[in-house]
């Protein structure tokens, strides 16, 4: 008999106390499910569920059957999956925070051109998530802000990007292309939510402080940080140049004392899926990660 | 696992390692909180806690005389942040107090003259005795700092301790990794608390003497930081190598049972000047001792 086609009609009947209900679940009629179960039963030599005129109730030796039933399910079910990701073209998914701007866009160009034979699918969500979605296998590279806490994972080189200094139009009129961080000393400075990298979020705020920054910091996610600025309400950090929108004027930090810090983290290659190659992956990103800042 | 310890560990940036449990004698008593309690950490100067009740047993059988003076010299001296380890002369003292300065202050100078006198096979003997099958101390803290030179390519200590510091380096050493040098678990800590609060580690009068010197721990940053409380008494031993902050000990509120708590973590930051990670020893300390507090039976 087939085993495995036996146990799902176990498992369906199990979890709908109705072989009315578990038919449909199983898109088949009845009576082949109930002379499936009656097989199984003499199969196993058990009896696994007690049938009145009402219901339908697992015999205690059917409560005991149903999760062994159950494993040898998910193992099928993995294993067929297993076989699939071995013939069908690769993949790759990379995490992307996004802090990394236009930067994201000019790795993702020099990866595609190292990795011909890989397909990309990128993913942007903040470093926390990305660090969660690498630990489980969800994504295979991610690039990240650092610091952050990798441990358990392969990190590469650090590479730092600088950012500009976002200013509202009209709160100090400076000509010069490069500013102390001073010049904000006095206004809020919009970051993204602490949550999303506590890590990198503590260390520009301690930097801000370090250089004499006085004002208080406002989460503001990425995408609205420029907006913020215009409105008048806070200073803010960009890799990017200010959009050429009215209302902000982008400088050069002096000494170049805030950038972002970004690193790519890969799983370790024994635990993730066993068949990618993740290190050569994983390198390709660090070198264009690396490439791409060093532009900046 | 404990999803609030997972948070506090997260906000604060560190990788943690917890384990509590109520000081008792009695071994039906399960109720504990973990967050990858087995988990091999490198332990930086919470080896000093086992080489001080390695000491006590030493002394206890006769063999070492406590208040016999000893000279440690100002040559071959362990640097360090605190106590001998900081002058610059020769210094006599009693045995005794050269061990209350290694745990007191956590002064490594004392530490490892105290290792180099009881060896490190003595040591391993106490952990095994103990049960403490998960720890295993590879040598004192001139041996870590020996490592931390060399991986960071740094030509002595202080240039050494700068490049790990350095955010952009990003440097590992092995003096941080739990394969290469001295490692122990958060539960064999809080293993080998339960044996000194309850008489077990030494003679009853070694281990009343040595939680009296762990009450004295001057750094109040850490594991007392989540218990501000007067009449509160938190009896510890930290330990810091680089981003790793770590502390263990015994949090005894007035009429309740005594709760022992180890917490050791691992920065993402490098800094050696890290409050945030400091104070979240406390925090994680006060979540998980908090539901385990209860009182004496009368």
């Amino acid at each position: 008999m087939d085993l495995l086609r036996h146990l799902r009609f176990f498992v369906a009947v199990a979890e709908e106390r109705h072989y009315g209900h578990a038919a449909t679940q199983l898109q088949m009629t009845q009576p082949p499910l109930s002379q499936g179960i009656r097989r199984l039963e003499e199969h196993l030599g058990v009896r696994l569920f007690d049938r009145d005129a009402r219901s339908v109730r697992l015999t205690d030796s059917g409560r005991l059957l149903l999760p062994l039933a159950e494993d040898l399910l998910a193992s099928a079910a993995r294993l067929r999956q297993t076989a699939t990701t071995m013939t069908a073209r690769r993949v790759t998914r990379i995490g992307l925070p996004p802090e990394l701007g236009a930067v994201a866009a000019a790795v993702t160009v020099r990866l595609h051109d190292a990795l011909a034979d890989v397909d990309l699918d990128t993913v942007v969500a903040p470093t926390e998530t990305l660090l969660e979605q690498v630990r489980s296998a969800g994504i295979d590279i991610a690039i990240t802000r650092h610091p952050a806490v990798v441990d358990g994972l392969e990190a590469g080189d650090v590479a730092r990007v600088p950012t500009w200094l976002l200013l509202p139009a009209g709160h100090a009129h400076d000509s010069r292309e490069s500013v102390p961080i001073s010049t904000a000393a006095d206004l809020s400075f919009a970051l993204s939510p602490r949550r999303h990298h506590p890590a990198a979020h503590d260390l520009i705020v301690d930097t801000l402080r370090r250089h004499g920054h006085t004002g208080t910091t406002m989460p503001v996610e990425p995408a609205g940080i420029a907006v913020t600025v215009a409105t008048g309400r806070a200073a803010g950090l960009s890799v990017d140049p200010p959009p050429p929108a009215a209302g902000i004027v982008g400088h050069r930090i002096e000494g170049n004392l805030l950038p972002f810090r970004f690193r790519v983290v890969t799983a370790k290659q024994s635990s993730a899926r066993p068949r990618a190659p993740l290190r050569a992956w994983a390198s390709e990103a660090n070198v264009a990660l690396v490439a791409a800042c060093e532009e900046r | 696992m404990d999803s609030r310890l997972r948070e506090v560990f997260v906000d604060a940036g560190v990788r943690g390692w917890l384990h509590a449990v109520p000081v008792t004698e009695q071994v039906d008593d399960q109720d504990e909180r973990g967050y990858d309690a087995d988990q091999p950490v490198a332990m930086a100067s919470l080896y000093k806690l086992p080489l001080l009740v390695a000491w006590c047993r030493a002394v206890d059988a006769g063999e070492i005389d406590p208040v016999e003076r000893v000279t440690l010299s100002q040559l071959a001296r362990t640097p360090g942040p605190a106590g001998i380890s900081t002058l610059q002369d020769p210094v006599t003292m009693t045995r005794r107090d050269v061990v209350q300065m290694m745990m007191t202050l956590s002064d490594n100078a004392a530490a490892d003259s105290i290792l180099a006198d009881l060896g490190l096979d003595r040591l391993s003997g106490t952990l095994a005795a103990l049960g403490l099958h998960a720890t295993t101390v590879r040598g004192g803290t001139a041996d870590s700092q020996r490592l931390v030179i060399d991986d960071t390519g740094g030509t002595d200590l202080d240039t050494a301790v700068r490049l790990l510091a350095d955010v952009d380096l990003a440097l590992e050493s092995r003096a941080h990794d739990a394969a290469y040098t001295s490692a122990t678990t958060a539960r064999d800590m809080t293993r080998l608390l339960t044996a000194i609060w309850t008489d077990a580690a030494a003679s009853p009068e070694s281990c009343r003497w040595i939680r009296s010197v762990m009450q004295r721990q001057i750094w109040r940053h850490r594991l007392a930081s989540g218990f501000p409380h007067d009449d509160v008494v938190v009896a510890g031993k930290t330990g810091t190598l680089g981003s790793l902050r770590h502390e263990v000990g015994v949090v005894t509120f007035p009429d309740e049972v005594p709760v022992a708590v180890a917490v050791l973590t691992h920065a993402a930051r490098p800094e050696l000047a890290l409050p945030r990670a400091d104070a979240a020893i406390g925090t994680a300390a006060r979540t998980a001792v908090t539901p385990l507090r209860r009182p004496t039976r009368r």
